[in-house]
């Protein structure tokens, strides 16, 4: 133990705390007192400035800042890596784009990729909305997905099924970006509603009918 | 020295972290997400090494420290 704890801890609490105003806002110290373990071995620590007490304070806020540390370190790691993941893979499909009409591969007797995948290009003819529920397996949801405007499943099967972006979106429709989104949100909270009430009411039906 | 954290316990504080590392997924496009939650997993679980050996003070260092950060502001 040093001298300067020994002066720090000779305080009351409620002096110190008028005192040592900054040290008790920093934030680890604050949450550190929040709990009521820490707080009584801190408090105990005030009380008897010896050593045992001393070192177990030590011991227990030690403990908790390693912890706290490395929270926060995963924390940052999640946000920054998904951050630059994203960089990463937006660059790749900017450098790479698949070449539709050039020869596949020199195995295929200099086919183009787009006469191997007999791709279908006329996107006017295809009913995106059964395309959306053909690939749900829940029922409720797939009802849900039924009770939207064409335009709203169509929307919503470029976006989720196609991948494709607003921008794009508005392109083929020839309408604003700012529109489209507001028509998959609106589509998206129209299915939220209308599943949850499906839901509840079978849950009603099964427990209370 | 307070004890390095187990490999146990890394894995039940990813568990934890789930949430968090489901809102960073809408960082990338969807057809990712699935990529990215892995990634991110790997990626925690590799650093291991790295956050075992994150230094801390304990209370008497953190005092200290405050203490003389104040000394030299006054």
């Amino acid at each position: 133990m040093n001298k300067t704890t020994i002066l720090f801890l000779s305080n009351t609490f409620e002096c110190l705390i008028v005192k040592h105003q900054n040290f008790f806002e920093q934030p680890i110290i604050k949450l550190f007192l929040q709990q009521p373990a820490n707080r009584a071995s801190f408090l105990a620590a005030l009380e008897n400035p010896t050593s045992p007490y001393v070192s177990e304070l030590n011991d227990k806020f030690e403990f908790f800042y390693y912890r706290t540390r490395i929270q926060k370190y995963l924390c940052s790691l999640i946000h920054f890596y998904s951050i630059d993941y994203d960089k990463r893979e937006r660059k790749h499909r900017e450098r790479y784009l698949s070449i539709l009409d050039k020869p596949a591969s020199e195995f295929e007797n200099g086919r183009s990729l787009l006469e191997l995948l007999d791709y279908d290009m006329d996107m006017d003819n295809w009913n995106y909305s059964i395309e959306l529920s053909s690939i749900l397996s829940d029922e409720d949801l797939i009802i849900a997905i039924r009770k939207l405007t064409h335009k709203q499943g169509v929307v919503l099967s470029l976006y989720f099924i196609n991948g494709y972006t607003n921008k794009e979106i508005a392109a083929y429709f020839k309408e604003t970006p700012q529109n489209i989104s507001n028509i998959r949100k609106q589509a998206i909270h129209k299915i939220r509603q209308n599943y949850r009430k499906r839901t509840l009411n079978r849950k009603e039906d099964k427990y209370c009918g | 020295m307070a004890e390095k954290i187990t490999k146990s316990e890394l894995l039940e504080l990813l568990n934890t972290l789930e949430p968090k590392i489901k809102k960073s997924l809408w960082n990338t496009r969807f057809q990712d997400q699935e990529d990215l939650e892995q990634d991110i997993k790997v990626k925690i679980l590799e650093s291991y090494e790295k956050i075992a050996d994150i230094k801390v003070p304990n209370f008497e260092q953190f005092l200290g420290d405050y203490l003389s950060n104040e000394k030299k502001k006054s």
